[in-house]
């Protein structure tokens, strides 16, 4: 076997006196793929940014990264420069940002090739145009005059995998590069970087904290946690018999059912707390000149359906489907252009802000991101007790406290962390508080939008868990926002698939999810990434 | 592109219209005669009636308002009172002085503000940042007239190298009516150099920061050429929003500063027509102003799109 292009060891890192990573061991071969695997804070983008030496002022790394040889923690940084882009390529993980919004797309990937080959702007477009159509931007319609506001999230992030790669890198670091997309495009995405290895015989390190994606890529995995490496060896192997105690409980976290006691025996009867009728709405279209606009965007187009008391739905579908807008309304932050939203017996639709008061109370919602959803300068009580003054009789302030406490106690909190401030939280803890947030009113709905994407996989499957709990405990219903499959399976009793702002498919989630009926749900299907499916092909390949 | 600049220029016209039809309310509409105003308490009812004739004030409200911005929009301006010669000769004799004045300031603020902005956001945290730093809070904490008093000081009285006041006119020659607003355009500049150096470095931290900077550096660009490439540009955005601004206080700037150096300047017509009742040579030289804040705003529109392709469809 040939010398790895890759060869980390003994790498340790330190910023100010808190150790970040602690002797890592690493190596990638040349066409092969190794995964780095582990929850946030585990070092992973540290150890990419260390390869890359791009990391924080204040890190100071100690060990060997050998590239090819060379030592690149004693490299100057001209010869890190002359690396960069050229033999080592990267792919981050948010697309939406990681181009420049105000070059083209074109001169973008070209700058790269400019810098390092010194070759004219005209041979440099040229291959370009050849790079990005090899990631699936053809020049007919993706010409290299477009910006980056003009594609949508999958497409940028070929075009930063076309930046990366467009001068054959011989090691690729993809850092989550699929995490911010939905399972269709992060598929695709993953099937264009394996091409690419093949292709190129290059090594690539993929970083995810999705066991499911890196079980389906990587030949060789690596698990860190707390800044070590906890296990490594053949993903097949190492997934499979998951000898190491975090490891099996990764892989246990990641396919997490909770025990849910409505799951089977839903509430029955006809008591439809929500109900849309023909829901449309529609933007208008871009402006093609001084008067005219382009033809309206049919974001949401005639959607009808219900949900009962305590129940649990899940609305799926690719991003851009329609998902959110048609949330914004169910919480009568948007209105439809037409058709009717019933809620609790009220038409929000078409009621005033104060007559939508007791409909906002009996409604609540928890976003994704649970760092951007709360004020940093307010304590969590005033956070949590917020929806509170929907209320019709004022509060005092010990009945605010003990109305706060109850609900941080349904969460799994304490009370005294009433007093504390966001950023003293975790990202899980956080996404508790805004949980507590949604149920202090009582409400009867929930709308919960990718409420567990930006978690890791245990934190994941403790809020699954708050999820089931309170669905028993207290008999809200939930409307899950999501392109998460496991997700629906695991929490909900139906399942609404949306495409193109159209409900394609209903039925039990899991009727629906087995035995997929339209092509949009047979697609979402087959793109979801799956533990046990992955680690079953991977070993089959071995033996 | 093009949709987008017409649909600014339609604005721009709405806003100047808007704009006169304020300042003429407010100068003949409000309470008390604009004629027995201008000429004092002891004025005969003769001249009185003889100057509402004059300004048009007997004729009803809607034709003067027609009259008054006919003329604006033909070049004619009314004739001041005080001085008995046509507003727009006046004007023009002052305009020669106080535009290139606030262009110089202007230009000597942003060659000064961006290379120190640029420079301390490349080096944030060192001692030459630091150092910047606290002298642009200086800047900004000196009031211009104070500074221009200093200056005055000196580079006219100690070291005698510009002269401390008037204006020679254009005739004199490019360098001596240079000189001449070199002082005051250096104390109009400083402060808003300073705020702005302080601006551009801010920018170019915060764009420093994007995730688009590390796959620019990821490329393999040195530190230097993804500032220069990659963050300058992007940082120019709220830098040109200052700089649409302070164009307006460099133009209100001048009052004072022309009343320091005796500029025969726009300020100093509008000082002593105001404290002479001109209101003839006040309401022109507001309608003046105001349009000329208009475009530049009109311009830094412009510049926005530029800058920043996200805005040209909109």
């Amino acid at each position: 076997m040939s010398a790895p292009v890759l060869d980390i060891a003994n790498l340790s890192l330190t910023i100010g006196n808190t150790p970040i990573l602690r002797d890592i061991d690493l190596t990638v071969k040349a066409g092969e793929v190794v995964g780095l695997v582990g929850e946030s804070g585990s070092g992973k983008s540290m150890t990419a940014q260390a390869v890359m030496r791009l990391l924080p002022h204040a890190a100071r790394p100690a060990g060997r990264i050998g590239f090819n040889g060379e030592d690149l923690l004693t490299a100057s940084e001209e010869r890190m420069c002359e690396l960069r882009g050229d033999d080592i390529g990267m792919v981050f993980q948010e697309p939406m940002t990681a181009l420049n919004p105000v070059k083209t797309i074109g001169e973008q990937v070209a700058e790269g090739i400019r810098f390092h080959r010194r070759v004219s702007r005209a041979e440099a477009e040229a291959r370009a145009r050849d790079m990005l159509e090899r990631v699936g931007l053809p020049h007919s319609r993706f010409p290299l005059s477009r910006y980056p506001h003009e594609l949508s999230g999958g497409q940028r992030q070929r075009v930063v995998i076309a930046i990366a790669c467009a001068l054959h890198p011989k090691l690729l670091i993809a850092d989550e590069p699929t995490t911010a997309l939905d399972v269709v495009l992060q598929k695709q995405i993953l099937d264009l970087l394996r091409s690419l290895v093949e292709e190129n015989g290059m090594g690539l390190v993929l970083i995810s904290h999705d066991l499911g994606v890196v079980a389906d890529m990587a030949d060789r995995i690596t698990i860190l946690r707390h800044g070590a490496v906890q296990e490594a060896g053949e993903t097949a192997t190492v997934l499979r018999e998951q000898k190491h105690p975090y490891t099996k409980r990764l892989a246990e976290a990641s396919v997490h059912v909770p025990a849910w006691a409505n799951a089977q025996t839903a509430p029955d009867g006809d008591n439809r707390l929500l109900e849309l009728e023909d829901v449309a709405r529609h933007f208008p279209g871009h402006r093609t000149g001084f008067f005219s606009r382009g033809e309206p965007v049919r974001a949401v187009d005639g959607v009808s359906f219900s949900i009962r008391s305590g129940h649990s739905v899940a609305l799926v579908g690719q991003s851009g489907c329609g998902k959110s807008t048609l949330a914004r309304m169910i919480l009568a932050l948007d209105r439809p252009t037409s058709g009717a939203i019933r809620f609790d017996g009220m038409e929000t639709s078409s009621l005033d802000e104060h007559a939508l008061r007791p409909a906002r109370r009996e409604m609540q919602v928890v976003f994704q991101d649970p760092y951007g959803s709360f004020n940093p300068r307010q304590k969590v009580l005033s956070s949590v007790a917020e929806p509170l003054h929907l209320m019709d009789e004022r509060m005092g302030r010990s009945e605010k406290r003990d109305r706060v406490t109850e609900a941080l106690v349904e969460v799994g909190m304490q009370s005294s962390d009433m007093d504390k401030y966001p950023h003293e939280f975790s990202g899980g803890q956080r996404q508790r508080l805004a949980i507590a947030r949604a149920i202090i009113t009582r409400p009867k709905l929930v709308v919960a939008d990718e409420p567990v994407s930006a978690l890791d996989v245990s934190i994941r499957a403790q809020i699954l868990d708050l999820f089931a709990k309170l669905n028993d405990d207290l008999g809200l219903a939930f409307l899950f926002i999501t392109h998460d499959l496991t997700v629906a399976r695991a929490i909900t009793h139906d399942v609404l698939v949306m495409d193109h702002g159209k409900i394609v498919e209903t039925g039990r989630t899991g009727d629906v999810l087995d035995r997929p009926a339209s092509e949009v749900t047979q697609r979402l299907i087959a793109a979801a990434p799956d533990l046990k499916r992955a680690i079953e092909r991977r070993s089959k390949k071995i033996t | 592109m093009l949709s987008y600049a017409l649909r600014r220029i339609l604005i721009v016209l709405i806003t100047l219209l808007a704009a006169s039809v304020i300042v003429f309310a407010v100068l003949e509409i409000v309470p008390g005669d604009p004629a027995r105003l201008m000429l004092g308490m002891n004025a005969t009812e003769d001249a009185i009636a003889a100057l509402r004739q004059q300004m048009g004030l007997d004729q009803p409200l809607i034709p003067r308002y027609f009259t008054w911005i006919g003329g604006l929009l033909t070049g004619d301006f009314g004739r001041s009172y005080t001085y008995s010669v046509p507003v727009i000769d006046l004007v023009r004799d002052r305009l020669v002085v106080s535009l290139p004045l606030a262009l110089m300031a202007l230009f000597l603020s942003t060659a000064i503000a961006l290379p120190v902005g640029i420079f301390s956001a490349a080096r944030r945290g060192t001692a030459a940042d630091t150092g910047v730093m606290a002298a642009t809070q200086l800047g900004i904490a000196i009031p211009n007239f104070w500074f221009a008093l200093l200056l005055v000081y000196v580079f006219a009285v100690a070291l005698r190298w510009v002269p401390a006041g008037g204006f020679p006119g254009w005739d004199a020659g490019l360098w001596t009516a240079l000189s001449a607003l070199l002082l005051p355009a250096i104390a109009l500049a400083l402060p808003q150099a300073a705020i702005l150096a302080r601006v551009t470095r801010s920018a170019l931290l915060d764009v420093m920061s994007e995730d688009y900077i590390r796959t620019a550096r990821a490329k393999g660009l040195p530190a230097n050429a993804v500032l220069w490439r990659h963050a300058l540009r992007n940082a120019l955005i709220p830098v040109l929003t200052i700089l649409g601004l302070q164009f307006s206080f460099l133009l209100a700037g001048t009052i004072i500063i022309e009343n320091v150096f005796y500029l025969p300047g726009l300020g100093r017509l509008v000082f002593q027509a105001i404290t002479q009742r001109d209101l003839i040579v006040v309401e022109s030289v507001v309608v003046l102003l105001v349009a000329t804040v208009v475009i530049v705003n009109f311009l830094v529109d412009l510049a926005y799109a530029w800058a920043d392709p996200r805005l040209r469809r909109r």
